[in-house]
């Protein structure tokens, strides 16, 4: 892998982070109200207060000093007060990331595995039950929104037979720390969540497994290990999968995205307290420091993973030549 | 035209796709007349969350709407937001697409960054924080759906022109002198229509599940009646915590079937316009038969198939 | 003359689609000797490649099938084998080269991992004794340094190294029989001429049978021992190849023969083909199925189908004129 490539790479990445993160700064400042909008137009407030609002969010000042300020916050890894929560966003952004990782990882981890294995299983005998039935609920699935699968799920399993709670991270009163009890909690809680997103995952990937592996199955170099006197397991194992596993990383890669944002509309559901659900409130009190800095938490981390998904295939094909 | 139309009704899928999606639009242009009551009218309010009976078939929601008309009424929502966003995101994206491949250069680079960007940043996100920027009426959703949806499109188009840019007939065409635009609407347009139009009604069918999301959130239009704005409803009512599953389950079930219905149309679409992609079925049917002619083998001696029992 | 190492009798392969089954190969039968190259002649589409992967085993299915016949190595009924053994014979005793080496390596292991992985199949041993044959392996076939190359992947290889990497797989195991399916067609004419002669020296060190498949007549004339020509999913005519090409009988031979463009053809010639197109295969006719395109054609070729008959000195022709002389 040249250096020259990534050297490139690495500048088309920083291009892009800069575009988002102005981006980021000027959207709020064109809407109609200032940034601080909501606060600063209440009627009650005297003009020094209003004028004092403004500085503290330093609103104040020309629109280009503003920007320098901005860039040198996120510099620093300041990004802001939150408007509604008083703390600073950073702080906040951080409590709640881990949670939302408990879903999206768990969920992530399961599909992968699930869906390669169901995958691999169909394509084994392409046209099969396994086969038809995949393909079937690949269809049906990607119609049914995934937030509705889990007011379903939660209707059956929380309401009609109530094995897992209906909402939120952790029961009450239990003590929170690296302990039996809590983490037991945290995993009932999280069951129901999972599983919402796990069932479009699963078929996804399974999918994808599938496709693949029937195209390569067809492939003269598996013919060819076959005449080597390879057994059908052997020369679909070794070569096939090896082979399919191609279009499924750069999946993944396009999945890891998802993995602080995706999960938005299940955490909204289940009152699950992560970076999606923080968004949702933000965006309904209009807390602009907030929104702005989950959202480039979000995209860095998404041109991040994207990055490490590239290098990932990289390494995993020899033909991909990296000028 | 009608000989496509014609072997989509054969095609089993197609024929299923057809009939939900001619469903689901009569339905929603009849609605005034099959809903029993009109959900905008404030007068035409019943006692407010009814469980299922007479009079409500389906129930009150909060305000006293009676949830059957709503249901009908949504349809509207989800088709015109749904098939117009199909429409703009394909025609957008095809433009973008055809002008990036073809031109190539700095058109291509801007557009294809552009793309980059779209992609980088995440899609629910952004549309909640755009919703709040722009407004939540319908048709602002429709742009904001179309701003951030092209840019899908747009790349699976240029590298369909990127590959037709260099055969022979559109060299021949460009040897004898036609301009780009001639080239970009006769030859490259016509090649890449097939795929245009499957990908315009299997994205009709994401924007409906896309917009009963944001709606679901409460980013949807406050003053429409949609299916997502349904489920919204009854999750902030919390319609699960007492078992309220009439409040549930046929908003979903509507967004399903609709979904389901595109998305049918569009695969059989698919496979009617390319017919050399080999179908599914066939596998099938192929296994079925082999069945039958191993048995014919056994008889001559041979119990075995090829060899290659499920590679290739 | 010893007992041939491979036999095919009566060899019927169908291929299954939606609107019935293809006959592929239809009632072919042959022998391949140790140390003697046999060539299949045939246009595309005759099955030719059809009957090699069907010796193999390697017919894909669905769609295909093998509906009857058998294929004895040494005696044993290939046909009849448990998959386990066939597997077994596969690189062990029959070995198969296909036509594009590009496409028939695999692209994300290197190539001396492919060949060592031959040998591993067949012999217990270690695997780094596998890769060292595997680098001896791949001198034998002519690649010059062969232990840089074999840690190269294959795309970094052209196209006449990449088959002679095939060649290596396949003789991992000193096989009995070579098949080469039209080993050559994919490569540059120089370079054609070099992997025929490695294949030919192959063959005298390990007195394997080679049964070499091809479409082109230069070839059949520069390596081939015997000689048999396929149509339409049978066997035509079959003869030692100098007989046959100085003296071909079958209608559609000569045809075949006459296609080819000779150097002391006086200028302006016109260059012979054969009239019509091939049959279809789904509903082959009844009598003989060159008839339609057969100058000599008479009443009777179309009525019955006609049989593979021996015309002494190791010639058998499937004609029922007998084919004329020219």
């Amino acid at each position: 892998m040249s250096g020259a490539y990534w050297a490139r790479r690495l500048l088309q990445t920083a291009l892009i982070l800069f575009i988002v993160v102005t981006l980021n700064f000027f959207l709020p400042r064109l809407t109609p109200g200032t940034p601080a909008g909501h606060l600063y137009n209440d009627p009650r407030l005297s003009p020094e207060a209003k004028q004092e609002i403004l500085a503290q969010f330093g609103l104040d000042k020309p629109l280009h000093v503003q920007y320098a300020v901005y860039l040198g916050n996120l510099l620093r890894g300041e990004l802001g007060t939150s408007f509604s929560y008083r703390r600073p966003v950073s702080e906040i952004i951080l409590s709640r990331i881990p949670w939302t990782l408990v879903l999206t990882l768990s969920s992530f981890l399961v599909s992968v595995a699930l869906g390669v294995a169901l995958g691999a299983a169909a394509a084994w005998k392409r046209g099969g039950h396994l086969d038809t039935i995949l393909l079937s609920a690949s269809i049906v699935v990607s119609a049914l929104p995934s937030f509705w699968i889990a007011m379903i799920l939660t209707l059956i399993l929380a309401f009609y037979w109530p094995v897992f709670p209906a909402y939120g991270m952790v029961s009450p009163h239990v003590p929170v720390g690296w302990n039996w009890a809590f983490i037991g909690s945290v995993a009932r809680h999280a069951f129901l969540p999972v599983l919402s997103m796990c069932i479009g995952g699963i078929v996804g990937y399974g999918i994808l497994v599938r496709n693949s592996m029937v195209e390569i199955s067809g492939e003269d170099f598996v013919r060819t290990a076959r005449a080597k006197g390879l057994s059908e397991n052997a020369a679909l194992y070794r070569h096939a999968l090896r082979n399919a596993m191609l279009p499924l990383v750069t999946r993944i890669g396009m999945s890891l995205s998802g993995l602080v944002g995706g999960a938005t509309v299940i955490e909204t559901i289940f009152s699950w307290e992560g970076m999606g659900l923080l968004i949702v409130e933000a965006s309904r009190s209009l807390d602009y420091p907030l929104m702005q800095g989950t959202m480039l938490i979000m995209a860095v981390i998404t041109i991040l993973a994207n990055l490490c998904a590239d290098l990932a295939y990289a390494r995993l094909d020899p033909r991909v030549k990296l000028k | 035209m009608r000989e496509i139309a014609g072997r989509l009704w054969r095609h089993p899928r197609g024929r299923v796709g057809i009939m939900i999606t001619a469903a689901v639009i009569i339905i929603a242009i009849a609605a005034p007349w099959i809903a029993p009551y009109d959900p905008y009218d404030i007068g035409q309010r019943g006692p407010r969350r009814l469980p299922p009976g007479p009079g409500h078939p389906l129930g009150t929601d909060a305000q006293g709407k009676d949830i059957l008309s709503k249901l009908i009424y949504g349809a509207r929502v989800s088709l015109i937001v749904g098939i117009t966003t199909g429409v703009c995101v394909t025609v957008l994206g095809a433009l973008l697409g055809i002008l990036a491949g073809y031109l190539g250069g700095l058109a291509d680079t801007l557009i294809m960054r552009i793309c980059d960007i779209l992609f980088v940043v995440p899609g629910l996100p952004l549309m909640i924080l755009l919703a709040n920027y722009m407004g939540t009426k319908f048709y602002m959703i429709i742009v904001i759906f179309t701003m951030l949806g092209w840019a899908g499109v747009a790349r699976m188009i240029r590298s369909q022109v990127l590959s037709l840019k260099s055969r022979d007939f559109v060299l021949a065409s460009r040897s004898v002198g036609a301009r780009p635009g001639h080239i970009m609407r006769e030859h490259i347009l016509v090649s890449v229509s097939p795929l245009l139009i499957v990908n315009g009604v299997l994205s009709a069918a994401g924007v409906m599940v896309a917009e009963a999301g944001l709606s679901f959130l409460g980013f949807g239009d406050p003053t429409a009646v949609s299916w997502g704005k349904m489920l919204y409803e009854a999750q902030s009512g919390h319609a699960l915590l007492f078992g309220a599953w009439w409040w549930v389950i046929p908003p979903g079930l509507a967004i399903f079937i609709t979904v389901f219905g595109f998305m049918m149309f569009g695969y059989a679409l698919e496979e009617v316009l390319n017919p050399h992609i080999p179908r599914q079925s066939a596998y099938s049917k192929l296994r079925k038969g082999m069945a039958r002619y191993a048995g014919i083998g056994k008889q001559a001696g041979i119990g075995r198939p090829g060899g290659g029992e499920s590679v290739g | 003359m010893d007992e041939p190492t491979l036999v095919v009798e009566d060899l019927v392969t169908w291929y299954l689609t939606e609107r019935g089954p293809i006959h592929a190969v239809d009632g072919v039968s042959l022998a391949v000797q140790r140390g003697e190259t046999l060539a299949l002649v045939g246009e595309s589409g005759c099955g030719k490649s059809a009957t090699a992967l069907s010796i193999m085993r390697l017919i894909p299915s669905p769609p295909g099938l093998i509906m009857s016949g058998r294929v004895l190595l040494e005696g044993r009924n290939l046909l009849e084998l448990p998959e386990p053994d066939m597997c077994k014979v596969r690189g062990g005793d029959v070995s198969m080269i296909f036509q594009e080496p590009m496409t028939s390596l695999n692209p994300v292991y290197t190539v001396g991992f492919q060949v060592a992985e031959a040998i591993l199949v067949h012999h217990k041993v270690s695997e780094r004794e596998a890769d060292k044959r595997a680098v001896e392996l791949l001198d034998r076939v002519g690649i010059a340094s062969p232990a840089r190359r074999a840690k190269d992947f294959p795309h970094q290889m052209s196209g006449g190294m990449r088959q002679r990497v095939m060649i290596a797989m396949a003789l991992a195991a000193n096989p009995k029989v070579l098949i080469a399916d039209e080993p050559t067609t994919a490569l540059d004419v120089t370079i054609q001429s070099q992997i025929l002669d490695l294949i030919r020296q192959l063959q005298q060190e390990l007195n394997m049978g080679v049964l070499l498949i091809t479409h082109d007549f230069g070839i059949v004339a520069e390596v081939a021992d015997r000689v048999a020509v396929m149509y339409a999913g049978q066997i035509v005519e079959e003869g030692s190849t100098g007989a046959l090409l100085e003296c071909p009988t079958h209608p559609y031979t000569r045809g075949l023969i006459s296609s080819v463009p000779k150097m002391d053809d006086p200028t302006g010639t016109m260059l012979y083909s054969i009239e019509g197109a091939s049959p279809n295969l789904l509903d082959p006719p009844i009598g003989c199925r060159f008839a339609p395109r057969c100058g000599e054609a008479r009443p009777e070729c179309r009525e019955c189908r006609p049989e593979l008959e021996s015309t002494g000195d190791g010639r058998r022709v499937r004609c029922p004129g007998g084919g004329g002389r020219i």
